[in-house]
């Protein structure tokens, strides 16, 4: 079964990026372009991964990741991806951190490697 | 040495000849006291010997003539044995000695000596007299010259200084001070400058006064033309002779430019910090646009090529604005001043705040202008609108702060148009503020809301505020009200 990653971000170029790269990459994917609709679309879609950005309109990252992670039996695993500095506190619990830019080879390798686990 | 001998007796003056010019002496001779006199005038002798008792004008009236008219002059009195209290008289008179007849050689010697001693004291009295005439002129030039130079140099000197008394009653000013302030002696310092009623707590003149060390601060103060300015202000004590501390200097130094620059450079800094994040996602983009342009031109897929390409330019466009960007604030801003309608300023003030303000339960009190209403500021308003944004916003945080224990939450503006200012005012009754922060909130990245400020707001107000050559004031009990009034000059005023 293909797995399906979620492209958290407000930026729509960088949401394009991330995702022409996972489909070419064989993933499949869903967009949300801040907290707020993330929530709906994560419920809805059910991916198998998240990458998610910090800084954007609406709500921010680590509230999202608060909410969505509330819901019992919440597993999903999060890669962040934001430009913010102090990153690596903001989401405990994620797998990983990429600083913007980021290397898309890097993303892709990580991804990988969480999705095969 | 020459030496008049009045004798009428042509014997005892053949004799005294005889002996004075063995003790190489210059010997002149007159008969009578109207001789000797025409001699004295023609020919300047030193010593005058001469007989008590001469034909025509004695002995007496030859010397009480010489001693008027030629006082330098020493004279020795001739007289006999039996002749001794004329002679004694004579000495009272001024004669240096006398001798008696018959003549006894050692006796005229010692006369002759004494009389020499004494127009050698003389001449090394008038020496002497003369050198300290000299060396007083000398001092008292060189003296008058040392005061001029450090008067001129206390003037000229580029800096404010002033002379103070232990009543910080200024005594002295020099050029500079004088040409800003006028003729300011017997004024207080700390009212000249600061327009205030009593000096300030950590006043550096009462610091100097007390220790009579140096201290320093720094001042805003108001010139003449409007201007405000940053003074750096040092003190020195100045002391009495037996060390006691008797007045204080201020010098104060116009340091605006490198406060300026300070501002500039810090403004610079956070620029720059809020445009990095916006780079970060730049490049993230063009990243993106590399990345499907190299997959499209794998795969061949044109339209996947032309995809990456525009998102590649619409970066590449971002990010040359955005380097315009910096390098237009890297220049000095000026203002660009527009007369702005109160009314819709304070409007769109308002406006932008409401959203939060309803959020919060916040009510607001307006004292503005009614809509339609023509009052308006000559002002930049894009500077300046940040400026009373960023403290409307502090009476919202500061507002937030009490919600829990405030019933009711109020924000009031008003804006009162003086004949020479307008005053805009925004009043709280939020948490307040210590007056030990009152003026630090305006410092850069000071901060008192924990991670959520930044502490730039108010910093960016300050800045902006002065650039409208305008002052902020704070008015705070903590636990009750904050209130900032920003005052801006009503008419441009260019320098």
């Amino acid at each position: 079964m293909t797995q399906k990653i979620m492209i958290v971000d407000d930026d729509p170029d960088v949401t394009k990026f991330l995702d022409i790269m996972f489909r070419h990459n064989g993933y499949e994917t869903c967009i949300a372009p801040d907290g707020k609709a993330a929530v709906e679309v994560f419920l809805k879609e059910k991916p198998d991964l998240i990458t998610l950005d910090l800084e954007m309109p609406e709500e921010w990252g680590p509230r999202f990741f608060r909410k969505i992670s509330k819901a019992k039996g919440f597993n999903t695993p999060v890669i962040v991806i934001s430009g913010v500095s102090g990153r690596e506190f903001s989401i405990p619990k994620a797998k990983a951190f990429f600083a913007k830019p980021f290397d898309a080879d890097e993303v892709l390798r990580k991804a990988r490697e969480i999705l095969s686990e | 040495m020459r030496i008049l001998l009045v004798e009428p007796d042509e014997k005892t003056r053949k004799f005294f000849e005889d002996v004075l010019s063995r003790e190489n002496y210059e010997i002149i001779t007159a008969g009578d006291g109207t001789e000797a006199s025409g001699k004295i005038r023609t020919g300047a002798p030193d010593i005058v010997m001469t007989d008590i008792r001469l034909p025509g004008m004695d002995g007496v009236s030859l010397l009480q003539w010489i001693k008027q008219d030629y006082p330098d002059i020493e004279v020795i009195m001739i007289t006999g044995l039996g002749d001794l209290q004329p002679a004694i008289d004579c000495l009272k008179m001024g004669a240096v000695d006398f001798i008696t007849t018959p003549v006894i050689l050692d006796i005229v010697k010692i006369a002759l000596k004494r009389a020499m001693d004494r127009i050698e004291n003389r001449i090394k009295l008038s020496l002497s007299t003369r050198n300290l005439e000299t060396l007083v002129r000398e001092k008292t030039r060189k003296l008058a010259e040392s005061e001029k130079r450090y008067i001129q140099l206390f003037d000229e000197l580029p800096s404010f200084i002033i002379i103070v008394d232990k009543n910080f009653k200024i005594i002295e000013a020099n050029k500079m001070f004088r040409e800003q302030y006028g003729d300011a002696t017997g004024r207080y310092c700390y009212n000249v400058y600061q327009g205030l009623s009593k000096p300030l707590p950590d006043c550096p003149v009462k610091k100097t006064f007390r220790d009579k060390k140096s201290h320093t601060t720094e001042m805003e103060v108001t010139f003449k033309n409007g201007e405000t300015r940053n003074l750096l202000m040092q003190t020195s004590a100045i002391t009495d002779p037996d060390g006691r501390i008797v007045h204080v200097m201020e010098m104060a130094t116009d340091v605006t430019v490198i406060h300026q620059l300070q501002d500039h450079l810090a403004a610079l800094g956070l620029h720059i910090s809020s445009i990095s994040h916006g780079i970060k996602g730049l490049l993230s983009g063009l990243d993106g646009g590399d990345y499907m342009i190299t997959l499209g031109l794998e795969n061949g897929d044109t339209e996947m090529i032309r995809d990456g390409w525009d998102i590649a330019k619409k970066k590449i466009k971002l990010i040359r604005s955005m380097i315009l960007d910096i390098l237009y604030h890297s220049k000095d801003r000026t203002l660009e001043r527009k007369s702005v309608n109160v009314f819709d300023f304070i409007q769109e003030l308002v406006t932008t705040m409401a959203p939060r303000m309803k959020e919060h339960g916040i009510s607001l009190v307006q004292e503005t202008p009614k809509p339609n209403s023509d009052e308006a500021v000559w002002i930049d308003k894009t500077v300046f609108f940040a400026a009373l944004l960023a403290i409307f916003e502090n009476a919202v945080d500061a507002c937030v702060a009490v919600k829990d224990i405030r019933d009711k939450l109020e924000i009031k503006i008003s804006v009162e148009q003086k004949d020479k200012e307008t005053l805009f005012r925004i009043r709280d009754n939020g948490k307040g503020l210590a007056r030990k922060y009152q003026k630090e909130v305006f410092s850069l990245f000071y901060s008192d809301k924990g991670n959520k400020g930044t502490g730039l707001g108010l910093f960016i107000a300050q800045r902006s505020v002065k650039q409208h050559r305008g002052v902020i004031r704070i008015n705070s009990t903590p636990g009750q009200y904050t209130e900032f009034t920003v005052a801006i000059p009503a008419q441009p005023v260019e320098s």
